[in-house]
């Protein structure tokens, strides 16, 4: 009797203790696969998506919400380490979402770049990418 | 009572798991900011961090003004030296220098401006190189401060306790004018004019160097003691050029460590991953000699003991087999031993006529036959041997000789003390070779091992090797035997042991160092993960020993959590 009552509050106690570290899971932040075959992740108060090829550097802005956010008047730089090589590009609008820029660098697994974004307005804010890994 | 207590505690504990499940939810997305950890300590210098898969970096304003970066691996928090840290800031390359162990240090004005810095750190460590972006927030107070971090402390603590303050400042100017109204001579009119008991330990301090020449001794003596005073406030933070936080628990339950902390406790983590490993069982052991290689020497007959030529073997002393260890001189009784005293006497008689007849034949060899002569010698020898085994009956002694080699571990005798019959003298072990014997009052759950350690009560690890069960149940539990494989030195028969004995069973979960398991001041076991460079969250676990070093955390980590494996118990008691 006693026993069983002991039972099942160990029982209740697990699950409790289950139920709480369950939303643990959810919690980190993992960057996430971005709709332009890019690695997206949290930049400043926005989202960003960064799509490297060969010396091509393609940042998308999106906001809080993941709608396209406008590129005009931001500007962007990247430090670049690919292959063992550092690299700055400088990233410009282009269109709609888009900021672009090239640099002296080739697009390898492994890469890491840092972009740092200037909002229209805002202070700058920083986020680090591997644009190559994900796959 | 009792069970209501434990209701009511149950409920609490209830109660209050989801809040803290939807605290941290809360926490995790305030915002789109990421910092998902909660701020250090107000009181702790401006610093920022950063990781990727194979570096952490934790950078710290120091009071002097420098930016301090600590570099780490990320997976294990071990210090890389060496590397080579580049620092892009607003657009320029700074290198910074190695300051000590796994400590850069850089240099730059722009750090005294208040404001937000984004850095870019490139860190080149071996054939690993990384970018890792850092974001420090530069206070206007700690710019404005920097360079006398003692000041600013005490600035923070007075504003943060200003009555303790208050008091303190209140008490020590009481004491200085008690002290100067009972000085017994009246200190000299210019003195008194400059230094005021309102005038500040700084003020002082300046003021002394001028006038020490020309001032009278009582004087001096004010000023070299207020000057002492400073020195003695001063120097502490003059010396410490690194940025030294105190680490603390956060209002979060959660342990602020700053770095230079971490890597005076030597804190090492691991990532963890949910692995099978086999289900254990523990049992309680206690050490015994390997009947094989250990004896316990007993006398066959009562008798007075005598010690051999240099005296009874020690405690502790390597005897090898065979060994004379002391002697028994038998007692018998008088009938005895007249009885055995004819008998001599007879036997002695009998090899007379013996001795006699093998002279005789042995002079006719050729004419008696051969076989006579053999049997003549054979019962003279018999006769002989029948004497031999009579006399030590009363002029003899029985040696107790070591059955076995090894050390001596009892000695029960003393010089001429009279012994019965099977009492037991000495015992020898062979320290190389000991055995541990537990008890398993579940039977079932031992029925089949596939290995075993034992740990001694002080943190000793015994390898164990399984030799059989007993099938008699001794006390309700069934006796197991191992053998130790590598003994350690100083291993007691007796001693008792943990023994943890792996069953072919598995189960899934978490495998981690003994020592990463810690109880917490509430009573649960907890583990520390390190969401980040300098926080520790203790995370209740469910463990299961799996031997003496590892243990099975079954539920209460999540794969992929980074866990302090090394300090842990230091990092729990941090208040």
């Amino acid at each position: 009797m006693k026993d069983n009552m002991m039972f099942a509050r160990r029982t209740l106690a697990a699950g409790i203790l289950a139920a709480s570290l369950a939303p643990l899971a959810a919690w980190a932040h993992e960057p996430q696969r971005g709709p332009n075959g890019g690695q997206k992740v949290d930049l400043g108060s926005s989202h960003a998506e960064l799509v490297a090829e060969g010396n091509t550097l393609r940042l998308y802005l999106f906001d809080a919400s993941d709608r396209p956010l406008p590129a005009s008047g931001a500007t962007a730089q990247a430090v670049v380490l690919a292959g063992g090589r550092q690299a700055t590009v400088a990233l410009a609008p282009s269109r709609d979402n888009l900021l672009e820029g090239q640099g002296d660098f080739t697009a390898v697994r492994g890469m890491r770049a840092v972009i740092t974004l200037t909002l229209q307005g805002q202070r700058p804010a920083q986020a680090r990418f591997t644009p190559m890994d994900q796959n | 009572m009792i069970r209501a207590i434990r209701r009511r505690g149950l409920a609490v504990a209830a109660l209050l798991l989801p809040l803290i499940a939807i605290t941290r939810l809360a926490l995790a997305h305030e915002g789109e900011d990421h910092g998902d950890a909660p701020a250090p300590p107000a009181s702790a210098a401006p610093r920022a961090e950063a990781r990727s898969d194979l570096f952490e970096v934790v950078t710290v304003l120091g009071p002097d003004g420098r930016l301090w970066i600590y570099l780490d691996r990320f997976a294990s928090t071990a210090p890389i030296d060496n590397a080579s840290v580049q620092v892009n800031l607003d657009g320029r390359e700074l290198t910074a220098e190695r300051a000590s162990e796994a400590v850069y240090v850089i240099a730059d004005p722009a750090f005294a401006q208040p404001g937000t810095r984004d850095l870019v750190l490139t860190v080149t460590a071996g054939d690993d190189m990384d970018l890792l972006p850092v974001s420090l927030a530069v206070l206007a107070s700690a710019v404005a401060t920097a360079g006398s971090s003692g000041l600013r402390d005490r600035a923070m603590a007075a504003l943060r306790e200003p009555i303790l303050w208050g008091l303190a400042t209140g008490l020590l100017l009481i004491g200085f004018l008690i002290g100067r109204a009972a000085a017994p001579r009246p200190l000299p009119p210019e003195v008194e004019k400059n230094t005021p008991a309102t005038i500040g330990i700084r003020l002082a301090a300046e003021a002394a160097p001028t006038k020490a020449a020309t001032a009278p001794p009582a004087a001096r003596r004010v000023r070299t003691s207020t000057m002492a005073l400073a020195l003695l406030l001063g120097a502490p933070f003059a010396a410490m050029a690194q940025p030294m936080d105190q680490p603390r628990r956060q209002p979060d339950g959660s342990v602020f460590v700053p770095k230079p902390t971490q890597r005076l406790l030597g804190v090492r983590t691991v990532l963890v991953d949910r692995t099978e490993a086999p289900v254990s069982v523990q049992l309680v052991g206690q050490v015994i000699p390997d009947p094989n290689a250990s004896g316990r020497v007993q006398a066959s007959e009562a008798g007075r003991i005598e010690p051999p030529e240099g005296g009874f073997p020690t405690l502790g002393q390597r005897v090898a087999r065979g060994d004379v260890l002391g002697f028994v001189v038998p007692i018998m009784a008088a009938q005895d031993r007249v009885g055995v005293r004819a008998n001599i006497a007879e036997l002695d008689a009998l090899i007379v006529i013996g001795e006699a007849r093998v002279r005789r034949l042995t002079a006719l060899t050729g004419t008696v036959a051969a076989r006579e002569i053999s049997d003549a010698r054979a019962d003279l020898e018999g006769l002989r041997q029948r004497r031999a085994a009579n006399l030590p009956a009363v002029t003899g002694r029985e040696p107790i000789v070591a059955p076995s080699a090894g050390l001596i571990s009892v000695v029960r005798v003393a010089a001429g003390q009279v012994i019965q019959a099977q009492e037991p003298l000495f015992d020898i072990v062979d320290p190389g070779r000991l055995w541990v014997e537990a008890v398993a009052f579940d039977a079932a759950a031992v029925a089949e091992i596939t290995g075993a350690d034992a740990v001694t009560s002080g943190g000793q690890r015994l390898p164990l090797a399984f030799v059989g069960r007993g099938l008699s149940l001794r006390q309700q539990a069934v006796p197991l035997q191992f053998r130790i494989t590598e003994a350690p030195a100083g291993l007691s028969v007796g001693t008792p042991v943990t023994v943890t004995v792996q069953t072919p069973r598995r189960a899934g979960g978490i495998v981690l160092p003994a020592a990463a398991v810690v109880r917490s001041a509430d009573g649960p076991q907890v583990v520390f993960e390190m969401p980040g460079a300098e926080r520790f969250v203790p995370r209740p676990v469910r463990v299961q020993p799996l031997d003496g070093r590892q243990v099975l955390v079954t539920a209460g980590l999540e794969r992929g959590a980074r866990v302090v494996t090394e300090a842990a118990s230091l990092i729990a008691q941090v208040r």
